[in-house]
């Protein structure tokens, strides 16, 4: 189907109209800004197929403010080798006609022959929706909805699906949905669809099965219990008869009943051996006691006897001391008498030591005195000499400034004689041997040279007089400076007193020369008298001030100063008597301290003495020594006798181990009372579990486990069943399921087919195993790509949007391929798409033009220059 | 001359797992009334005693009610009944024997021979020698002292025991308990009554097991009957007569479906059973899909009509004739779904998808089959 021209009035924006005829095959592009009219262009086609000519409801078609405005659209296309023109005009005086080579059509039946025709369906009444606009509403992209696919594929699928089961030759399946559905029902009866749980009756089962299995073990365990204490009963019951007819208490009695006898008799001897040990602790308690009286007996003699001995020790050691006092004595006076005497050693040997330093302050004093004189006439001889050099010195003074003029002045006349010279006439004479000129005063032979620096006259004996001046005015110049530099000198000369310069030179190195021998003998003047020659003097006084003193001390002592010995051994002499007489002193003090000791300690001991013997003297006994003996000896026998007998007794009680009987009497008789109470209690446990036996068995453990097990097993067979249903529900599930995808992907195929091929072309070349897939209701489901799948509607917006477009012209190669019509319209598609998938979707939609009438309306012509197709601005149609 | 009734292995409180909760009553209770017939049976035959040797109770724990019910059914019998403990109701230090006798249920005429011991029933000149079991199980032969146990001269010796005839009967059942298979000859019993084999069995001309007077397993066992015995004199040979007493008929059917009339032969033997069969049938082999729902309308019926009814289907395969698959009018993928179905069934096929077996994919075509009849108006 080709679109060939369009003409509009009254529609909308066009109120004057619109008229665009020469459309192409292939791509057609309009462009214009916005609210220049692309999309009541858009709206204009679509009205003219898809609203009824007689519907009263689409004011919104006509020019703004315009209701008696009649919106006309003409539309002129091509398809199947038939021109068609389609007129029609809404609102007002409404018709439609359709012209298609010779035929004409009107109305209602030119609508239907174009709904039926294009694959759509006319709205009942009022305006057309959507789902009235079947294939074209899917190929007719509007504006910002080329991402929206599926509400569109949904009201073209039974056209498209129509499409594809005609070229597939067969039918999906009469009855395969339905079967599906009710098996899917019969499934969620049994377990939940998402999980595959167990759910209602067959959720019951299993729980009732888990209740039952719960409730066996429980039971299967009671039984157990049971059936162990039934053993136990029989166990307990075959001891108690045992213990019944046995009766182990009886004999445990009878045991006991012979250790208490044993017992008995092991008390009596006891007995018996307790007197015999009351004897013998009596007869002890006497020995001990007589014992006690030897020994205070021995113990007052031996005191006595200790007293004297003590006595003679002090007696003995008083006299010994009182031997020693007067050899002490001695010692301490002798000791004193040699302390004094080196006390006076010391005295002597210090006055000597006096006078012999005094006279070696004397020597030492005159030595010095003979050596200051010497330097004081030193001194006082080159003061004089100092004194002459000074006068000379100040006779040879020159002035310094004024010898530096005339030095300078002398050196500038020099320099001006020399520019004389040079200025000056020179005459050279070469005479004859014995001749001879004058030269103004001056006799010349043989040869000379003579500058003249004045007029000169040369007088040649023999030849008369030359006159010779020189030239120039530099010479009387010269010659008048030099005569002023010589008075100067003059002056100079006059003022030093000296003849030439040279004398004055010679003056002033004679006074240096006076200058440095007064340095010198300065110098030597420093060195005998640094502190001037008065106070040498002074010191010289003073020296033999001294000198006189020590010699009048000298003569003094000279009568009395002997030599005894060296101070410092005269010195430790006197230290050492010294020591030893307060040694000597300190031995006395101490043994008179002894003296007293002993003599107190004598005194002591002759008291205690004395003591002692009145103890003795006055302590009576009873009984003599001997008697007392005797007695202790009597003891001692009864003693061994009383200690046999006890042993003899021990012998026998410890044979029969009194203790342990009296543990087996214990032991016996907790025996025996532990077996009768263990048979007490044996026999009320047979009671007592009998008793619970009883009860158990009442409540018929096995028939409740045997009815259990039967529901158990009811129950099992029920889940089996359960089971058996659910595995074949899902296989059916699962090959229905299986089998439609397969019929499902070969009805796709076409179209699938068509799809890859733009995809292709949309993502780069190497990027091998893109594909679409596609839902059941033929829209695309699922975009694969190298990185993994994505559902569609996860992708961006611009990708969203190019499989829009790529999936509509896929339907439409279908479509094409059925020879059914197809026109797409594209009204400002793409804009989200970036500059590289923008020029695939170029590539895309070139290679679909080739198949199909594209009409793509755009605000932006710039971005579709490259498309092939030459731009048409609507404005350039308006009316 | 002494006439008798021997019987054994009543196993009161028994109950059936593998049956549903009615039939499974109905069973159980079978059980009463057998009991209830032969005490008819011997009051009405003026029989001198009833010997019933060891199993009387299924279980040592039954409910008050189960014993009362019990000595309620014996109560039309006024004669002697001789009653031993068997391994199921061992006379422990305590069991279901204790009890019946704290509940004071033990009538006079009933003795309960719970220890070894001669019991002199002085009226008919009878000496019964019981050996019942005190333990649940014993390795040792319990007869063993009726060689040696005196009884009054002119005095019939009549044993009673529990347990296996050693190396006459099939391992199978419980091994301990040993009977020496010569003990009525080294005794010198005129008879011995045996219990625990349910099956009617005799071992010689004086030995006998009577077998359960109601059949309770599938196992073709010639059960179901008791024995009536006459004994001219002590030292003759006894005259055994078996009698059926048993109210329920136990059958085991192994059915293999090849033929297409193999469906109908077999609802044809169904339709012959009545409400006194037990029957537990395993269907194996194959079938179109137009018999498979007959065949289930006739197990249906069958199950009404019969007792109790087990069935096994599992083996069976659907195998859908080219009329069936028409008749499904499965197209497009549909069709290929029922193929597939089809070749699952196939045995010893590994490429089945998980959970999947020939079972599976069988249950799988017919609920498919079933579900279209639904969808299809």
């Amino acid at each position: 189907m080709m679109l060939t021209g369009i003409q509009l009035r009254q529609f909308r924006q066009f109120r004057a109209g619109l008229q665009m005829d020469g459309l192409t095959a292939g791509i057609n592009l309009f462009h214009g800004p916005n609210e220049s009219g692309k999309s009541t262009l858009v709206q204009a086609i679509r009205a003219a197929f898809f609203e009824r000519h007689n519907t009263g409801t689409l004011g919104h078609l006509q020019p703004w403010g315009d209701s008696a405005a009649a919106p006309e659209v003409s539309l002129s296309f091509t398809f199947g080798g038939q021109q068609y023109r389609l007129e029609k005009r809404f609102m007002h005086r409404g018709r439609c006609h359709l012209t298609i080579g010779q035929r004409q059509l009107d109305g209602d039946e030119a609508e239907q022959y174009l709904a039926s025709m294009l694959g759509y369906s006319m709205p009942g009444r009022g305006a057309s929706q959507a789902r009235n606009q079947g294939v074209p509403g899917l190929l007719w992209i509007e504006q910002g909805s080329g991402q929206e696919l599926h509400t569109s594929v949904a009201h073209a699928a039974p056209h498209l699906q129509g499409i594809l089961n005609e070229a597939m030759g067969q039918v999906a399946s009469t009855d395969g949905d339905g079967v599906m559905h009710r098996v899917k029902e019969r499934l969620a009866m049994l377990v939940t669809p998402a999980t595959g749980v167990p759910t209602r009756e067959y959720k019951k089962a299993m729980d009732e099965a888990q209740r039952l299995q719960q409730e066996l073990t429980r039971l299967d365990e009671a039984i157990a219990a049971y059936a162990q204490q039934v053993d136990r009963l029989a166990v307990l019951q075959a001891e108690h008869r045992r213990a019944d007819s046995e009766k182990p208490w009886l004999a445990l009695r009878q045991h006991e009943e012979s250790a208490r006898k044993q017992l008995d008799a092991v008390q009596a001897l006891v007995v018996e051996q307790q007197r015999e040990r009351d004897a013998m602790q009596v007869s002890q308690k006497t020995r001990q006691l007589l014992q006690e009286r030897l020994q205070g007996m021995a113990a007052q003699r031996d005191a006595v006897r200790q007293r004297q001995d003590a006595l003679a020790r002090a007696r003995e050691r008083n006299d010994s001391l009182t031997a020693q006092s007067e050899g002490l004595q001695q010692s301490v006076d002798s000791a004193r008498q040699a302390y004094a005497a080196a006390r006076a050693r010391l005295a002597q040997s210090r006055q000597y030591q006096q006078h012999r330093d005094k006279r070696d302050a004397l020597a030492q004093t005159g030595d010095e005195i003979t050596a200051l004189t010497r330097r004081l006439e030193q001194a006082r001889h080159t003061q004089e000499s100092l004194d002459s050099r000074h006068r000379l010195a100040a006779q040879l003074i020159t002035d310094a400034a004024t010898l530096g003029r005339l030095t300078q002045l002398t050196e500038k006349r020099r320099v001006m004689e020399i520019r004389q010279q040079t200025a000056a006439t020179r005459v050279s004479f070469e005479l004859e041997p014995g001749q001879s000129v004058s030269v103004g005063n001056e006799r010349i032979e043989g040869n000379a040279e003579k500058l003249l620096t004045a007029e000169t006259a040369v007088s040649i004996p023999g030849v008369g007089q030359l006159r010779i001046a020189p030239g120039g005015d530099d010479i009387a110049s010269l010659a008048r400076q030099l005569q002023s530099l010589d008075d100067e000198i003059g002056g100079c000369l006059g003022v030093l007193n000296v003849q030439s310069l040279e004398q004055a030179l010679s003056r002033e190195a004679r006074h240096k020369e006076v200058q440095a021998t007064i340095r010198q003998d300065e110098a030597v003047l420093a060195l005998h008298a640094p502190d001037g020659i008065a106070m040498l003097q002074r010191r010289l006084q003073a020296l033999q001030d001294r000198h006189e003193t020590l010699q009048s001390e000298c003569q003094a002592l000279d009568g009395y100063a002997v030599e005894v010995a060296d101070a410092n051994v005269a010195e430790a002499q006197e230290r050492e008597a010294e020591a030893q007489l307060a040694s000597h002193e300190t031995t006395l003090q101490e043994h008179k301290v002894s003296c007293a000791a002993a003599l107190t300690a004598l005194e002591t001991a002759e008291r205690e003495l004395a003591l002692a013997q009145a103890a003795v003297r006055d302590t009576q006994y009873p009984e003599s020594r001997e008697e007392m003996l005797a007695q202790l000896h009597h003891e001692a026998a009864q003693q061994q006798i009383l200690q046999q007998r006890i042993d003899a007794v021990q012998k026998r009680i410890d044979a029969v181990r009194p203790d342990i009987l009296e543990q087996d009497i214990e032991r016996y008789a907790r025996s025996a009372a532990r077996e009768y109470e263990a048979h007490a209690e044996r026999e009320r446990n047979v009671r007592e579990l009998r008793a619970r036996l009883q009860a158990l068995g009442a409540q018929g453990l096995e028939e409740q486990r045997a009815e259990r097990a039967r529901q158990s097993s009811a129950t099992a067979r029920r889940i089996e069943a359960f089971q058996g249903n659910v595995a074949a529900l899902r296989l059916l599930h699962s090959l229905l399921h299986q089998k439609k995808q397969a019929f499902t992907r070969q009805l796709h195929a076409p179209l699938t087919q068509r799809l890859q091929h733009y995809l292709c072309v949309l993502f780069d070349t190497d990027e091998v195993g893109a594909s679409i897939s596609l839902g059941e209701d033929l829209a695309p489901a699922g975009l694969t790509r190298s990185g993994g799948s994505a559902p569609l509607h996860e992708l961006s917006f611009g990708a969203r949007e190019q499989m829009g477009t790529i999936s509509r012209l896929a339907y439409a190669d279908l479509l094409k391929q059925a020879g059914k019509p197809t026109l797409i319209m594209l009204d400002d598609a793409l804009v989200h798409s970036d500059e590289h998938r923008l020029a695939q979707m170029k590539r895309i939609l070139f290679d679909a033009s080739q198949r199909h009438q594209i009409l793509l309306f755009t605000c932006q012509p710039d971005r579709w220059r490259d498309l092939g197709a030459a731009p048409r601005a609507i404005d350039d149609y308006r009316l | 001359m002494l006439r008798f009734l021997h019987t054994a292995d009543w196993q009161i409180g028994r109950s059936y797992t593998r049956f549903e909760a009615d039939d499974a009553a109905a069973l159980s209770e079978s059980r009463y009334e057998v009991i209830e017939r032969i005490a008819r049976h011997a009051a009405h035959g003026q029989f001198d005693a009833i010997v019933v040797a060891g199993d009387v109770f299924d279980a040592q724990t039954v409910s008050d009610r189960t014993l009362r019910r019990l000595f309620n059914a014996m109560a039309t019998y006024h004669g002697p009944w001789v009653l031993i403990s068997g391994n199921h109701d061992a006379a422990l230090a305590e069991s279901v024997w204790t009890r019946a006798r704290q509940l004071d249920l033990v009538p006079d005429t009933v003795f309960l021979a719970l220890e070894p011991g001669v019991l002199l029933l002085d009226a008919l000149h009878l000496a019964i020698l019981p050996a019942p079991l005190t333990q649940r199980h014993t390795s040792s032969d319990l007869t063993a002292w009726f060689d040696h146990a005196d009884t009054p001269d002119g005095y019939f010796r009549i044993g009673v025991a529990h347990g296996s005839v050693q190396g006459i009967l099939p391992d199978t059942i419980d091994a301990p308990n040993p009977i020496a298979p010569d003990r009525a000859a080294t005794a010198r019993l005129d008879y011995l009554a045996l219990g625990d084999w349910h099956g009617t069995r005799c071992i010689d001309d004086h030995t006998w097991y009577s077998g359960t007077p109601e059949t309770d397993r599938f196992r073709n066992n010639d059960s179901g009957q008791i024995l009536e015995i006459e004994i001219d004199a002590p030292g003759t040979v006894p005259r055994v007569t078996t009698l059926r007493t048993g109210r329920y008929i136990w059958e085991s059917w192994d059915q293999e479906l090849i033929l297409p009339g193999d469906v109908d032969m077999l609802l044809e033997r169904l339709s012959r059973l009545s409400d006194t069969h037990v029957l537990d049938l395993a269907v194996s082999g194959s079938v179109a899909l137009s018999d498979q729902a007959r065949l289930q309308q006739g197990l249906g019926a069958a199950e009404g009509r019969l007792r109790a009814l087990l069935c096994d289907t599992d083996s069976l395969v659907l195998q859908p004739t080219e009329d069936d698959i028409a008749a499904l009018k499965a197209d497009g993928y549909l069709a290929e779904v029922v193929q597939t179905l089809q070749e699952m069934q196939a045995q010893g096929r590994s490429d089945l998808p998980e959970g999947a077996t020939p079972a599976v994919a069988r249950d799988a075509l017919t609920l498919l089959a079933s579900i279209l009849d639904e969808v299809r108006p």
